[in-house]
């Protein structure tokens, strides 16, 4: 069959980084079984905890890739609720006692430099608020549970009270940036339809 | 050290006082139509530039160029920011939730032109059109339950074509749009990802963007087509029409039996498209000559291709038949409006065109009717209801094993017919022809679309193997009718 051909020469899209990624996923299901596996044998303490969250959490956050709204501030956010959730896997496995004095440090700084680069580029970011939003409600509501909690130390305290003012602070800067934006941006968000 | 002078500044130089003045207001006024970014506006600005100097090399004098060009025709689309956002109709629901990587559902619709494009005009034209389709100037968003598709006012770009037809469209900057329009020698093309419309709603817009097109580039009159795209968009354009047009009628499963798949080693995307450029009357004389539908017609041509490549012994052909839900319901919509239906045979059952005709004819009389569309759509409703209060989190990796699972196992090929396209008699100069590529297949070989303009029928086929079996069956089956048709198309991928 003679086809006349009428498509411009194309160069299809390279595999390698498909195959990469294939040959890492089975690294980290290898590496993450294995651990899981030894530290059966081996007995508490359960570090095989971290090093599975561990591996979920790099596959999360740099090889599975995000198809839609890939921007800063999401990225920003991603990374500290992923290092807050490896943090506590580690404080409760691992070493106790200072989880609940760096994850609500860790969360307020994700919701600083969102807070700056809403504040740097509004047009360009207005839209892309919504997972701060999450992560500022989740910290205000985390942060008043740990503050009020009983045996609570001062210093805990104390972060966990300014982390929750950070999250109050970003909503109210949202508000007051985007106005009327803001309120819409809440109901595409949470729309049913 | 000066700067160098662009071409169009060289240009506005060599013009007498009078001309280069209405030129400079002309460039001025587009800054009332646009409150785009500083970058974006330039380049805006370099559009109308590079059209502008396009029509001086052609010979089109100063006041007519500057009439076609009106920046009025922006119709204050990019004077104002856009508040709109649109939910995603009941079909679109599923695309974005099984999309990975490397598989999306994307369409193309091409019109050829009996002249290579001048990429300069089809970019003011794609700058005029888009404002007529507020729905399509959107990018894709992520909600709590859903996505949805929210207003995104920039300049919309055209690409040479580069890549593989119905490649993945990149969503996921701010602001990324969910359709490209593409150009090559004398065809434009226009792809969408299926969230967005599906073939009639695209059609609409690729008529639009080819009318304005060949107005800027002929100088052609004002006609109902220039009306449509400077008329208002209305409300049901956008509306989620499987919601306003359910009815009663108990839902039908969308569970079937796994068809019989035709062999090849499965390709990464498409690996080759086949235009079957056939003539429109001895394709319906042949059609006729079986007491035969066209539709049901390629479908037994189809059947009969299918069983040709592939080796199994035992099981069924399937082949999907998408349906334009706007025949049973007169609905405007330019979202989706589509459902479907399968047409199955055994694989000893395909053997002679006549007996398949003649069950092909009944199975469409039998399935493709209104009550079981209507059925369809019952089941989509269903499934997006029961589906609404779950979390995205958790929704969009189980829609993803499901689709992974099941994808289009439940059929062979597909045939979608968009008809015959009608556009003002005008048009038949300029354009040769039309052309529909279907992308999306998954474990399917081959996907076929057919679409009519001015006499000329094509059906086009997506490979996704490189055994040449399939096609080179069509081919002579084709022949064997006495159709009169010509085969275009690419080379095999690799």
């Amino acid at each position: 069959m003679e086809v006349k051909n009428v498509y411009p020469p194309v160069k299809r899209r390279s595999r390698a980084s498909d195959i990469a990624t294939c040959i890492i996923k089975w690294v980290f299901a290898t590496g993450s079984t294995a651990s899981v596996i030894v530290n059966l044998l081996t007995g508490s303490p359960w570090w095989c905890a971290t090093v599975v969250t561990g591996c979920a959490v790099l596959w999360y956050l740099f090889l599975s890739p995000r198809l839609v709204e890939r921007n800063a501030i999401g990225f920003f956010i991603r990374i500290s609720c992923c290092a807050a959730l490896v943090l506590s896997v580690i404080g409760y496995t691992l070493s106790p006692g200072w989880a609940g004095f760096v994850i609500p440090m860790v969360s307020g700084a994700g919701l600083l430099i969102s807070m700056i680069l809403l504040l740097s580029d509004k047009e360009g970011q207005k839209n892309n608020v919504h997972p701060a939003l999450l992560l500022s409600l989740v910290t205000v509501a985390g942060s008043l549970v740990y503050f009020f909690r009983e045996n609570t130390m001062f210093r805990d305290r104390l972060v966990s009270g300014i982390s929750a003012l950070t999250g109050l602070v970003f909503i109210i800067v949202a508000i007051s940036v985007l106005g009327m934006d803001f309120f819409r941006e809440l109901r595409r968000r949470f729309h049913l339809k | 050290m000066a700067k160098k002078k662009s071409e169009f500044e060289i240009y506005l130089l060599s013009l007498p006082g009078k001309e280069k003045e209405k030129l400079e207001s002309f460039m001025a006024s587009i800054d009332t139509y646009c409150i785009l970014g500083k970058k974006e506006l330039k380049a805006m600005k370099n559009d109308f530039q590079n059209a502008l100097l396009w029509y001086a090399s052609n010979g089109v004098d100063t006041d007519t160029a500057i009439r076609y060009l009106n920046p009025a025709d922006f119709g204050g689309f990019f004077a104002r920011k856009s508040l709109l956002w649109f939910p995603l109709d009941d079909a679109a629901k599923v695309y974005p939730l099984s999309m990975k990587s490397n598989f999306m559902a994307v369409f193309r619709l091409s019109c050829i032109f009996k002249e290579d494009v001048v990429p300069q005009l089809l970019q003011i034209a794609l700058n005029f059109t888009v404002k007529r389709f507020p729905h399509f100037a959107t990018t894709l968003k992520k909600g709590v339950f859903w996505h949805y598709l929210n207003a995104s006012k920039h300049r919309y770009t055209i690409e040479e074509e580069n890549s593989v037809p119905c490649s993945p469209i990149r969503l996921e900057r701010t602001g990324s749009q969910t359709f490209r329009v593409l150009y090559w020698k004398n065809r434009v093309s226009v792809e969408f990802f299926h969230v967005l419309t599906d073939g009639t709603g695209g059609m609409r817009f690729l008529k639009s963007l080819a009318a304005e097109y060949l107005r800027l580039k002929e100088l052609l009159e004002d006609d109902e087509e220039y009306e449509f795209l400077n008329s208002f968009p209305v409300k049901e354009e956008s509306e989620n029409a499987f919601e306003c047009y359910l009815q009663k009628v108990p839902p039908a499963g969308f569970m079937d039996r796994l068809a019989v798949q035709m062999n090849g080693k499965l390709s990464n995307g498409p690996s080759r498209i086949i235009h079957f450029r056939m003539d429109t009357k001895s394709l319906l004389d042949a059609a006729h000559k079986h007491n035969a539908t066209v539709t049901a017609f390629l479908l037994a041509l189809m059947f009969m291709a299918g069983r040709s490549a592939t080796d199994s012994m035992n099981g069924e052909h399937a082949v999907q038949v998408p349906v334009n839900m706007r025949k049973y319901h007169p609905s405007r919509t330019l979202s989706n409006f589509s459902m479907y239906f399968m047409v199955r045979e055994e694989l000893d059952s395909i053997s002679d065109i006549d007996s398949l005709i003649e069950d092909i004819g009944r199975q469409i009389r039998e399935k493709g009717t209104e009550e079981n569309m209507d059925r369809m759509v019952a089941s989509a409703a269903r499934f997006v209801r029961m589906a609404r209060y779950v979390p995205m989190v958790i929704k969009q990796p189980v829609a993803k094993q499901i689709y992974g699972f099941l994808g289009d196992k439940l059929f062979s090929n597909t045939l979608s017919n968009l008809g015959t396209v009608q556009l003002p008699e005008v048009y038949s100069k300029y354009i040769d022809s039309m052309q529909f590529v279907l992308g999306t297949g998954i474990t399917n070989r081959a996907a076929c679309a057919l679409v009519s303009y001015n006499g000329v029928t094509v059906f086009s086929v997506t490979k996704y193997t490189a055994d040449p079996t399939f096609e080179e069956r069509m081919n002579s089956l084709l022949k064997a009718e006495n159709i009169s048709f010509t085969v275009e198309g690419s080379a095999v991928w690799k």
